[in-house]
């Protein structure tokens, strides 16, 4: 059902260029033709109705060819991490019920590793190389010619496994069904208001939620294009925005912040885009003051944990600080601890219904109860809702700083730190202290040639902050730790 | 002396801009909070030798009202 969205397009706008790779350029029609002949070759190797077929590519047009050949053959597609260690995919694995992989030969080697110790994979796929036979290769498979595959697809069947941050215990995967996707990306698509004439620049890892709406379905639905990137390297993201005067971008902030850093140093023209999205981790508002000074672009913050896609930002859904509102058909609503709904304007945790909610998490029955709740989905966000609908997002629940049992929103002091002139990038947790229970602690990246001690900062948040939020400690770090998807990983801070 | 004495006790437990005087303030510009207080009372208790009662804590808000508790129980 899903991949429908591939075959509308590819019939409509068959040499239009679907995706940009390294020197590749994939019209349509190719694509889905490519969908077509790997959607055949897994029915042929047994790929039951809904059965788990694990993708495991970094960015690149065999990740899309895959995703979309799985859907189409009726399959549902777990999106793996590639660089994932053994012991993570055999955990992956064994709790998804994968059967059949597509894989890149780089990562082959730390599959082949763990084939022992997990049930048995009725067929490995290669991208990329030679693997003497023992596997299918994915670029025989793309260059058969196979009939149109065309299963029945219903919207409450499942599409795709996903797996969360797993931050704490173990990664949940979490169970988006066709209905979930093809509701979400017509709000995406209106939302950031897509055309056929937009240019995507894909830099985000696509087995992320936020990168497989923004750089795959929503261009692909309305028949745009895409250049997707391996790997994020400010200088060629720039590179590129201006080559191919790409026009929607999507970045975390991370990235925003590192590009801003690299237009200091270089001229680039970035005018021709027209959105820019952020997205995955909270917009330092310094961050968002620097692109509109210096750039006049105004970054949009999207929100919409992997369990509930609910892209609530846009162009016209915009307010400074806010991700937006949900999409048409979305409710939220803000609860409190004891899950009743909190005045206007309070704070609590942001609870999300619709279609755009998944179905529950594999295998975690009492996990999924305690998320859902008659059909509301609890993010584990602490935000509010204004008098027009718009959502402000605090922090995360788990992140939440108790100082002698006063809230700390870690995010209101990383915001504090931003606007000193020597922080590049902030981090605050909380560490346990023996009086307070736990206290604030910054990590801090210092711009380049910033001399700035520990105290300066320290100082600097009492200027504007309540000193029990202010850090009592703080260190200083070449970087700070991120994750696949570039979001800063506070729990190895911890 | 008690000056000095007191300008140790502090430099060892708060972060403070520009120079300590007798019209420094606990809260406000060495930054304390509720933990902090019963920390220095202990910390001044030591150094001292004294007992700093519930209504002397209570009217602690400079170091000038430290002092003072402090020479009224010498």
């Amino acid at each position: 059902m899903l991949d429908k969205i591939l075959r509308e397009t590819a019939k409509k706008n068959p040499d239009k260029i679907a995706i940009y790779f390294a020197d590749q350029k994939i019209p349509y029609a190719q694509l889905d033709q490519e969908v077509d002949n790997l959607a055949s070759a897994l029915l042929k190797s047994g790929l039951e109705f809904q059965g788990r077929v694990g993708i495991i590519l970094g960015n690149g047009p065999n990740f899309i060819r895959s995703y979309f050949a799985v859907l189409r053959a009726g399959g549902v597609a777990v999106l793996l991490n590639p660089a994932s260690k053994g012991e993570e995919f055999k955990y992956y694995f064994e709790d998804s019920g994968i059967k059949h992989i597509i894989t890149s030969v780089d990562t082959l080697p730390v599959i082949t590793g763990i084939l022992d110790q997990v049930p048995p994979i009725k067929q490995i796929i290669v991208a990329g190389g030679s693997n003497e036979g023992q596997y299918a290769s994915l670029e025989d498979i793309l260059s058969t010619n196979a009939p149109p595959v065309e299963i029945k697809i219903s919207e409450n069947d499942v599409a795709t496994c996903l797996y969360t941050s797993g931050t704490t215990g173990k990664p949940k995967g979490a169970l988006l069904t066709h209905k979930n996707f093809t509701f979400s990306v017509a709000g995406c698509v209106s939302r950031m208001e897509m055309v056929e004439s937009d240019h995507c620049l894909c830099v985000i890892p696509l087995y992320h939620i936020f990168s497989l709406y923004v750089n795959a379905f929503s261009p692909i639905a309305v028949g745009a294009s895409v250049t997707i990137l391996e790997h994020f390297n400010p200088a060629v993201v720039l590179r590129e925005i201006e080559s191919k005067k790409i026009t929607v971008f999507c970045a975390v902030p991370g990235m925003y912040i590192a590009m801003l850093q690299m237009l200091a140093n270089q001229e680039s023209d970035i005018s021709s885009l027209r959105l820019c999205i952020s997205g995955g981790a909270p917009l330092p508002r310094e961050v968002y003051d620097a692109y509109l000074e210096k750039y006049n672009i105004v970054l949009i913050e999207g929100s919409g944990p992997t369990e509930a896609p609910t892209f609530i930002g846009g162009p016209k859904y915009h307010k400074l600080g806010s991700v937006g509102c949900p999409i048409e058909g979305v409710s939220i609503k803000i609860v409190d601890s004891n899950d009743r709904e909190v005045p206007m304007g309070e704070l609590g945790e942001v609870c999300i219904k619709g279609p755009n909610v998944m179905l529950g998490y594999q295998n975690q029955p009492e996990a999924t109860a305690e998320v859902i709740i008659d059909g509301w989905f609890h993010t584990g966000d602490i935000g509010r809702i204004d008098e027009d609908g718009f959502v402000y997002l605090v922090d995360r629940k788990k992140d939440m700083i108790l100082v002698g049992g006063l809230n700390v929103y870690p995010r209101e002091v990383e915001e504090c730190l931003y606007k000193h002139p020597d922080v590049y990038e902030a981090a605050v947790v909380g560490i346990p202290d023996k009086e307070r229970g736990q206290i604030p602690k910054a990590f801090i990246v210092l711009k380049p040639g910033a001399k700035a001690e520990a105290k300066d900062f320290i100082l600097f948040c009492r200027k504007y902050l309540s000193n029990y939020k202010c850090p009592r400690e703080v260190a200083f770090v070449d970087s700070l730790p991120k994750t696949a998807t570039g979001k800063i990983d506070k729990t190895q801070l911890k | 002396m008690i000056f000095e004495r007191l300008k140790s006790i502090i430099d060892e437990h708060f972060i403070y801009e520009g120079e300590l005087t007798p019209d420094t303030r606990i809260i406000e510009d060495l930054g304390a909070d509720s933990f902090d207080i019963p920390v220095l009372i202990n910390a001044l208790e030591d150094e001292f030798g004294i007992t700093i009662v519930t209504d002397d804590v209570l009217k602690l808000k400079t170091l000038q009202d430290v002092i003072d508790v402090i020479q009224s129980k010498l």
